[in-house]
């Protein structure tokens, strides 16, 4: 363990690897508001979008679809979700037949209330943090996070130090994982824009404590942990899921102000304007890839089993 | 800048636009050319997204993002927005 490593943990920073603050600030507004924007989905991250009279409902469906087949859930009889929203992939995770024990790993309050509140089958909901969660070696065949790698890391820190939690994150899936078992990954990204650009609005107003990776963080962090097996820069998709989410705010907008106020409302609108400009200017990128746990064993690595986890859609 | 004298016609949209991004630049009106591409101006995207919320409060009806990258300049944004506004098609109510 590196100096570094031993100062930046969560003993020494109640924030590392997520900030519970940060997300109760952005995610605990209440339940209801957020449904209306999100619709029927109920899902707060880049869709998959086919042609232009695609629906977001269905959309977002395809792109859980995508993480499922990525992280080879057909396979899978244990499941961790590190950031599971409102539980949209839990649910669907839950119906496959041969799943018997899912994870979902939130940090906020309002999103426990109500996923406990679906009352799942094979499904336990942990309010906890990654950097805290305990599993032993190989509890799991497929770990899935979407949209939950962008709070790990925080602004204000150095670079150095949020290189340190990316890697302890991939480290800790890494044992967590069957050898055989395989991980899907969606975050948002820098794209040409520099770190130290980023707004003020998006730093203090709508992601408070929380930092956007590199591309090039997120390899040297998998480095000798994982193998790629494929990496989609989707940045349209999530252009326009912003704006999906923006016209179904717009459609419901009494409501919304009802719900949280006029400053509140106008404060997602202009995130949700800021975020599709900047994707469709390429400053932000969508990530997702596929990833599979290195491992020295050559009958795990070259295994026609390996073999066939190695296809993706 | 007053919303009383504001007409949603091709002209209309048009002159908001070059006074809206001369005020964003502090830079005469004269020398925003309605024909120029919108990143010629150094327009970044937080004032990209301010124009498009201001521009949507003035006419009253939505203005996709998407727009920008399809009609690249003020002139080209200003005729398709004129047109939309014509036929109603999402227009305020």
């Amino acid at each position: 363990m590196t100096t570094l490593q031993a100062e930046h943990s969560p003993k020494t920073d109640p924030k590392y690897g997520g900030s519970k603050e940060a997300i109760l600030h952005h995610y605990d507004i209440g339940n209801e508001y957020w449904r209306l924007m999100l619709g029927p989905a109920y899902a707060y991250s880049a869709a998959i979008f086919e042609g232009p009279n695609d629906t977001l409902e269905a959309a977002q469906e395809r792109k859980f679809r995508w993480h499922m087949k990525s992280a080879h859930i057909e396979r899978a009889e244990s499941v961790l979700e590190v950031g599971c929203g409102w539980g949209t992939l839990l649910r669907m995770i839950s119906e496959e037949p041969q799943v018997k024990k899912v994870v979902g790993l939130t940090l906020s309050d309002a999103q426990t209330v109500h996923l406990k509140s679906m009352n799942l089958p094979k499904v336990e909901i942990r309010t906890e943090n990654w950097a805290v969660h305990e599993a032993a070696p190989g509890t799991y065949d497929s770990i899935i996070s979407i949209g939950a790698f962008e709070h790990f890391a925080k602004h204000q820190d150095s670079e150095e130090q949020n290189a340190v939690v990316y890697r302890d994150f991939f480290s800790r899936c890494h044992r967590w994982l069957n050898p055989n078992g395989a991980m899907s990954l969606q975050t948002i990204a820098f794209g040409t824009m520099d770190r130290k650009d980023a707004s003020e609005f998006m730093k203090t107003e709508i992601y408070p404590d929380s930092d956007l990776p590199y591309l090039a963080d997120i390899i040297k962090a998998v480095d000798g942990l994982f193998e790629v097996v494929a990496v989609r820069n989707d940045r349209f998709d999530y252009a326009r899921s912003y704006d999906e989410w923006f016209k179904n705010l717009r459609a419901r907008r009494d409501e919304a102000v009802a719900l949280v106020g006029e400053e509140e409302v106008r404060r997602f609108e202009r995130f949700f304007k800021i975020g599709s400009i900047g994707f469709r200017m390429g400053k932000i990128w969508l990530l997702r890839l596929a990833l599979r746990p290195i491992h020295n064993d050559w009958n795990v690595m070259g295994t026609p089993s390996y073999a066939e986890g190695h296809r993706l859609a | 800048m007053t919303t009383e004298s504001f007409q949603p016609t091709k002209d209309g949209i048009q002159a908001w636009c070059q006074s809206y991004i001369a005020n964003l630049l502090n830079a005469p009106v004269a020398k925003i050319d309605p024909n120029t591409d919108f990143d010629k101006f150094g327009l970044d995207s937080a004032m990209a997204v301010s124009m498009v919320l201001d521009l949507e409060e003035q006419i009253g009806t939505e203005v996709s993002p998407s727009l920008l990258f399809e009609y690249t300049t003020i002139a080209e944004l200003a005729e398709h927005l004129a047109t939309v506004g014509e036929k109603g098609v999402g227009a305020a109510a």
